[in-house]
């Protein structure tokens, strides 16, 4: 894509360094080869990796902290994909108050939120259900992702799907056809977001995960409340790899560039 | 139908005793103002109707509303007998060219023009024939591989065309789709367009608030203000012999001069007679227009009115003077190139009134 190419100026990069401090310290304290997390560390081992990924612990709740991100993903993609086509192509006197109400829950502190999904969810007896635990990963990663979407499909001319009724096209196919293509990648963007909201939440799963049912970051909490060696930290970095992964490819599909209002492609 | 009508053999523009379309009282109001209000209308076969007017008119309201994009509030639309109102959209077979052009822009140029026969259920070999005639039509054969983005604004305005006949389309409806490109090209592209519009024997409704283009595309011509329509005719009579005053201040070709009734004739506010012919018996006067070449300036004082030339324009014409006269009235006179004064010259001028237009109010 032919972009201007962008020059870093010095406190850019200094900024970016700053950002990038913990994240060294927790790769470095993962290979030092005592049993205790340690900055600088001694010296170098990559055992802990294996002991890692070879604790049942970690093996299960990483699987569930994945099944449970794909499945908000999915779910959420589904919630918000039709929120985002009633925000744009709503009454417009409506659309800015949808469209904050769709941040609400990015404002609220998730602390609150997950008290009144628990409260909600005792009353109507779901409560430590993996159905509940989905729906407030959900209720987490909407905001972005409505916004991401919103933002994409006020870039697409909206007679574009009009254009497509008069050549014979209904409605919907007009959609499926030519709007769904347009909006591709921030509905890709939309997706990482949910991802990475659910993998990443704590306060949520706190409050909603069932008994024996923990996900991978209420797993590495508890871990660090009673053992002080680096397996955790080889566990983070294995997440920080697999972030920078994530990262690359929202970048890739336009990623935050949907929200700063440059989402559209028609030529100039 | 297929592409093969030559320019000779479309039907003449001049046949116009079968309505092809026809709009009967046809009503579209928004809550906030603007919209139509009892438009009626019709379209002969092969003819290409031009809706002018400027904008918040309803000129795109109408047209939107013949495309099914707005239901009307109230009155009937025919094409070739058959009630358009019921018929959604996608039904009615009526292709239309946005001002944006609104081309689908993950598809090739070729995907764009393809898609009104996918959504038909053409088969593969046929439509790509018809693509490929398509765009040999409007000269994108080359182009047919490439995004709408890597094209130039012409290019996409032809690509927009091009998959607007490609349907063969009962009727095409074009929304300003000239409006945004430079000058030179959008003539060129007008000549284009009239040229398939004729070649093809399309019947058309276009929307432009350009007079000039209007001139161009237009077998007739609607004036429309206020959502009404308020004047009707060919290119050549809506604008050498307008009849509102309306019609020919929007133009903005000629003097607009308004006169009043006083014993039995008419005059200006001036006081110079306007000749009785030119009336011709017609009591709903309220205004004559005069065409800036029917005004006569000279330095010598000839019997007109005095004046001073406050602008000067160069025109492909001749040279437009636009003249103060004492007591602050403003008229235009077009003299040949040779003859032209300059600015803060006082001149003598001398309307030749037996060469106005009367208008109605």
């Amino acid at each position: 894509m032919g972009r201007e190419r962008v020059r870093y100026p010095a406190f850019a990069i200094c900024f970016t360094l700053l950002l990038l401090v913990p994240l060294v310290v927790v790769v470095a304290t993962a290979v030092n080869p005592g049993a205790y997390i340690k900055f600088p560390p001694d010296g170098f081992t990559l055992d802990w990796f294996t002991t890692a990924v070879e604790t049942p612990r970690f093996q299960s709740s990483l699987l569930l902290s994945l099944r449970i991100a794909v499945i908000a993903s999915v779910v959420g993609l589904a919630l918000t994909i039709p929120t985002a086509v009633a925000i744009t192509r709503g009454r417009r006197r409506l659309r800015p108050w949808v469209s904050t109400a769709t941040v609400l829950p990015l404002i609220t502190p998730d602390m609150l939120l997950a008290l009144g999904l628990l409260i909600m969810l005792v009353q109507i007896g779901m409560a430590s259900s993996l159905i509940g635990l989905v729906l407030g990963h959900v209720l987490i990663g909407m905001p972005l992702a409505v916004q991401v979407l919103v933002a994409a499909l006020s870039g697409v001319d909206e007679n574009v799907e009009q254009a497509a009724q008069t050549l014979g096209a209904s409605r919907a196919t007009a959609f499926v056809r030519v709007t769904l293509p347009a909006i591709l990648p921030a509905i890709g963007s939309a997706a990482v977001f949910l991802f990475i909201f659910s993998f990443d939440n704590v306060s949520i799963s706190l409050f909603l995960s069932a008994p024996g049912q923990t996900t991978l970051p209420i797993t590495m909490f508890q871990y660090l409340e009673y053992n002080s060696d680096p397996t955790v930290s080889a566990m983070s970095t294995i997440l920080i790899v697999l972030s920078l992964v994530v990262a690359v490819v929202l970048s890739r599909l336009g990623g935050l560039s949907h929200l700063a209002g440059s989402p559209t492609r028609r030529s100039s | 139908m297929t592409f093969t009508h030559q320019s000779g053999t479309a039907p003449a523009s001049t046949e116009a005793s079968v309505p092809y379309l026809r709009l009967r009282a046809v009503t579209k109001q928004y809550p906030t103002g603007g919209g139509v209000a009892g438009v009626d209308l019709t379209v002969a076969k092969g003819d290409m109707l031009v809706l002018l007017g400027p904008s918040g008119c309803g000129k795109t309201t109408l047209l939107r509303t013949l495309a099914g994009l707005l239901q009307p509030d109230s009155g009937a639309i025919e094409l070739d007998g058959q009630d358009l109102v019921s018929v959604p959209t996608f039904r009615r077979n009526i292709s239309m060219v946005f001002q944006t052009w609104a081309l689908f822009p993950t598809m090739t140029v070729r995907d764009n023009v393809a898609f009104g026969l996918k959504m038909r259920h053409v088969g593969k070999q046929d439509r790509n024939e018809r693509v490929a005639r398509a765009l040999e039509l409007v000269g994108l054969t080359e182009f047919a591989d490439r995004l709408p983005r890597q094209l130039s604004g012409g290019q996409q305005q032809r690509v927009a065309v091009a998959r607007a006949i490609v349907v063969e389309p009962r009727l095409i409806l074009m929304d300003e789709p000239l409006s945004s490109l430079d000058h030179r090209i959008r003539v060129q592209l007008r000549a284009q367009l009239k040229d398939l519009q004729r070649g093809l024997g399309l019947t058309g409704v276009y929307v432009t608030h350009d007079h000039t283009e209007a001139l161009a595309l237009g077998d007739r011509i609607a004036v429309m203000d206020a959502g009404r329509i308020v004047e009707l005719g060919r290119p050549v009579d809506v604008f050498a012999r307008p009849t509102r005053r309306y019609t020919a201040e929007f133009l903005g070709l000629a003097n607009v001069v308004d006169v009043s009734a006083d014993g039995g004739g008419y005059r200006t506010a001036a006081g110079a007679r306007i000749p009785d012919d030119v009336i011709a018996g017609r009591s709903d006067v309220v205004a004559v227009a005069l065409r800036p070449d029917c005004v006569r300036l000279s330095q010598t004082d000839d019997g007109g009115t005095p004046g001073v030339v406050r602008v000067v324009e160069y025109q492909p014409g001749g040279v437009l003077h636009d003249v103060e006269l004492t007591g602050g009235a403003r008229l235009q006179a077009l003299t040949p190139v040779g003859l032209s004064y300059s600015i803060d010259t006082p001149v003598f001028v001398t309307p030749e009134w037996s060469k106005a237009v009367p208008l109605a109010d």
